[in-house]
């Protein structure tokens, strides 16, 4: 997919854990670690106010587009 | 799920008491029609007794109708297994989309050669050219093959849709 996703360097920036940010956001450790490998196939809008909310960024921040991965 | 478990009992008994004994049955026959041309007079009616049993084109076409029941037979097992997976609550696995695929492909092709060796046979043996144009039994097994590679492709859309909806956080 060329929907990058860059939560780990926005959790490496906020010096986050996953599992602090999950229970932050309301969703599973399970679900963040699909987001965060790429396997996710779309993401709720609420999700990703949650995300920004809690890592205090803005949805650029976390995805990027790329045309050749 | 009641309805299942009634669709499951009367496939199992359509299973246990016409498919198992026709198994051996069919093959008995089949060696027997080549050692006795009478056992022929079980399966064909020749009408005014003026067919000929010993011909091997008889032995041929009759074969070739064992062969396309075992091709039924196997529909109704792969059916039989299909249930057993919707029991098991797993109904958009893969293993349940491949068998509707195959059932839909085995009734089409098995519907289309019943009808085309029922044609040959009054052409052949009985020298008539007959084509129905109405409702025959082999057109609804061909539609029930189609109607089995729609179901096929609808499981598989709803698997996509299933798994899109797994994976969206």
């Amino acid at each position: 997919m060329p929907i990058l996703i860059n939560l780990d360097v926005m959790l490496a920036k906020r010096k986050m854990q996953s599992n602090e940010l999950a229970d932050l956001v309301g969703i599973t450790a399970a679900n963040l670690s699909i987001l965060k490998t790429g396997k996710a196939k779309a993401i709720r809008f609420s999700t990703l106010e949650a995300i920004c909310k809690a890592l205090d960024c803005q949805p650029a921040d976390i995805l990027e587009f790329h045309e050749h991965p | 799920m009641r309805k299942l478990t009634i669709l499951k009992s009367l496939v199992d008994f359509i299973w246990i008491i016409t498919c198992i004994p026709l198994i051996p049955i069919l093959l008995f026959f089949a060696v027997y029609i080549f050692i006795n041309d009478e056992a022929i007079s079980l399966f064909i009616n020749s009408g005014d007794g003026a067919m000929d049993f010993s011909s091997v084109w008889t032995k041929v076409f009759l074969i070739l109708l064992f062969v396309l029941i075992y091709v039924v037979i196997y529909c109704v097992y792969l059916f039989r297994k299909t249930l057993r997976t919707f029991q098991q609550r797993k109904p958009f696995s893969t293993a349940v989309i491949d068998n509707f695929n195959t059932i839909g492909k085995l009734l089409v092709i098995s519907g289309i050669s019943f009808s085309l060796l029922v044609f040959s046979y009054k052409l052949v043996f009985k020298a008539k050219f007959e084509i129905s144009l109405g409702v025959t039994p082999y057109l609804g097994i061909v539609c029930l093959g189609l109607f089995f590679l729609v179901l096929s492709e609808v499981f598989k859309i709803a698997k996509t849709a299933k798994e899109e909806n797994e994976l969206t956080v």
